[in-house]
């Protein structure tokens, strides 16, 4: 490839883009365009950054180090922690079952009122959550549309079970999957679908041997949002599910009411949320991200022009 | 896209046994509408025969390869290879890309970015062919050797050079056995150095196919070089060569 100086040269030299400012070369074209960032923006910017960085400070600070070990290995508190682990791991196994379909779908299909379904489908990541237990509730409750034939043909009840937990964290945390795989399958490339089907692949094989694949980063992004989002669902829950030591009381539940009885218990539920949450963050970027990077970098490799074009940006 | 079809007179085109190739040939008139482009032009390819379509871009290259390749239906007249009808939308026939016997070099390759040279090579045996996994490997690999690049059968994609990236997708194009081999500008994407050594190879490749091979390329002197015989397209309708080149 050419050295930078010749290709912003070239870039400027066939009309498009702004006309090329002759200084001395290039390269301080190029330092120019770093301007200064303004106050008015710098300002609010530092704010939003104390204001999102301070509760957690205030969460460390406040920490009651001393005792946490003894907290930590309270039942309760371990109960309370494998069972949020255990459902939230569950609900986004199932979010990935059928959420994947489900954004291949909405991507890679027409038909009649898809706009209006991928809007209500990506409603549970507006709705308040106690709106959702609610709504969960009536659908599938022992009284519920679904529920009553639930129970009466299979003596089968949600609510107040582990199962309820699953599923109220699976309504709330699926949309994020299936909102992140969307996009990635829109803005994937899909002469590779071509290529596969040109192989004799078959729609199915090339949807989990080339489609899947491809988006795989934002299939680990998207699972990431989801599990952070089920470990931390309370509304939904709570409403659903109920908030039974054990069964149905997960980590967030423990939290909000070890507030009210024991404020250094909530202390140090949140720390271990706050810790678990960081090293699964730390562990998907470890693993993905090198992952996202090879993708792109066999494309630029196969597309020298748009390769070129990137370097001059 | 079904009324438009019944639409078209039966008659106006002849029954494609009356014309066709002899066996193993491609036979084809495509007729494609895309708004106010027209495409509709006839190729006839013999087996081993190598032809190429020169034009410039955006005039129908493209659009006659994505048809071939079952890509994109035509609108009318019949894509017929080796006696077997693949597109006829007047007996309402039609064969998807993956049940078509034909083989296709993109443009830039596109060969499978998670998956390494030899396993590129390995998905056609394994998707068209119904090889086993460790079949396709093993016949990937020798795929791989014979195109002189067996030592690389473990890299990815974004490893290769240019001219090894086209060398894995030649192989994996040719490794299913294909009734037609569609080659999309197969130089274009090259820097001089290694487009003569790509012109080299294939010069020594393509008379070794029995299959009819079609060449799309903007290049006059590719076409004459690679084929023998070249036809020209323009605004998605056959040209006089001279003009064209």
């Amino acid at each position: 490839m050419t050295s930078p100086d010749v290709s912003a040269a070239a870039a400027s030299a066939d009309g498009s883009g702004p006309p090329p400012r002759v200084l001395a070369g290039s390269r301080s074209v190029r330092r120019e365009t770093r301007r200064r960032v303004p106050w008015a923006l710098w300002v609010p910017a530092s704010l939003a950054i104390l204001f999102l960085l301070l509760p957690l400070v205030g969460l460390l600070v406040r920490a009651p180090w001393s005792g946490l070990g003894g907290l930590i290995t309270q039942t309760y508190v371990r109960q309370a922690l494998l069972l949020s682990l255990r459902t939230a791991t569950i609900a986004t196994g199932l979010s990935l079952v059928f959420g994947i379909p489900l954004a291949w779908l909405l991507a890679r299909t027409r038909f009649p009122g898809r706009a209006l379904l991928r809007a209500l489908i990506t409603l549970p990541m507006v709705l308040p959550p106690v709106v959702g237990g609610v709504a969960l509730l009536l659908a599938l409750g022992r009284r519920g549309l679904l529920g009553e034939w639930l129970s009466q043909w299979f003596g089968f009840t949600l609510p107040f079970t582990t199962t309820g937990v699953v599923v109220a964290q699976t309504f709330v945390a699926m949309p994020f999957l299936v909102v992140s795989v969307e996009g990635a399958l829109n803005s994937a490339d899909r002469r590779y679908e071509d290529a596969s089907a040109t192989l004799g692949a078959d729609p199915w094989t090339t949807f989990h041997r080339v489609t899947v694949p491809l988006v795989a980063p934002a299939v680990a992004a998207g699972a990431a949002l989801c599990w952070a989002r089920a470990l931390g669902e309370f509304g939904a829950t709570i409403t659903f599910a109920g908030n039974f030591p054990g069964t149905t009381q997960t980590m967030p539940l423990a939290v909000y009411l070890a507030l009210e009885n024991d404020p250094d218990a909530a202390i140090a539920l949140s720390l271990i949320l706050l810790a678990v949450c960081v090293a699964v963050l730390v562990a998907l970027r470890a693993s993905w991200v090198p992952g996202a990077r090879r993708v792109l970098r066999s494309r630029g490799a196969v597309e020298p022009a748009a390769a070129a074009g990137g370097e001059v940006l | 896209m079904n009324d438009e079809r019944s639409a078209e007179p039966a008659g106006r085109r002849m029954p494609a046994q009356a014309t066709a190739a002899p066996l193993g040939g491609l036979d084809a008139r495509v007729t494609v509408r895309r708004g106010q482009f027209v495409l509709d032009v006839e190729v006839r390819v013999t087996p081993g025969e190598t032809v190429a379509v020169l034009g410039r871009s955006g005039a129908g290259k493209s659009t006659l390869l994505r048809a071939l390749a079952g890509l994109l239906p035509i609108d009318a007249g019949h894509i017929t290879l080796a006696d077997q009808v693949l597109d006829d939308p007047a007996a309402r026939r039609f064969v998807p890309s993956e049940r078509r016997p034909v083989g296709v070099v993109f443009q830039d390759y596109l060969l499978f970015p998670h998956l390494r040279a030899r396993d590129n090579v390995a998905f056609g045996l394994r998707a068209r062919l119904g090889q086993r996994r460790r079949q396709a490997r093993h016949q990937a690999q020798d795929w791989l050797d014979q195109f002189g690049i067996g030592e690389l059968a473990d890299r990815r994609p974004a490893a290769l050079s240019g001219g090894q990236g086209q060398r894995v997708a030649l192989a994996r194009a040719l490794a299913t056995q294909p009734g037609l081999l569609l080659l999309d500008e197969p130089l274009s994407a090259l820097d001089t150095v290694t487009r003569q050594e790509v012109r080299t190879f294939l010069l020594g490749l393509l008379p070794t196919l029995s299959a009819p091979v079609l060449i799309v390329t903007h290049d006059p002197t590719d076409a004459e070089v690679l084929a023998d015989r070249t036809i020209a397209i323009e605004a998605g309708h056959l040209a006089d060569l001279a003009e064209t080149a």
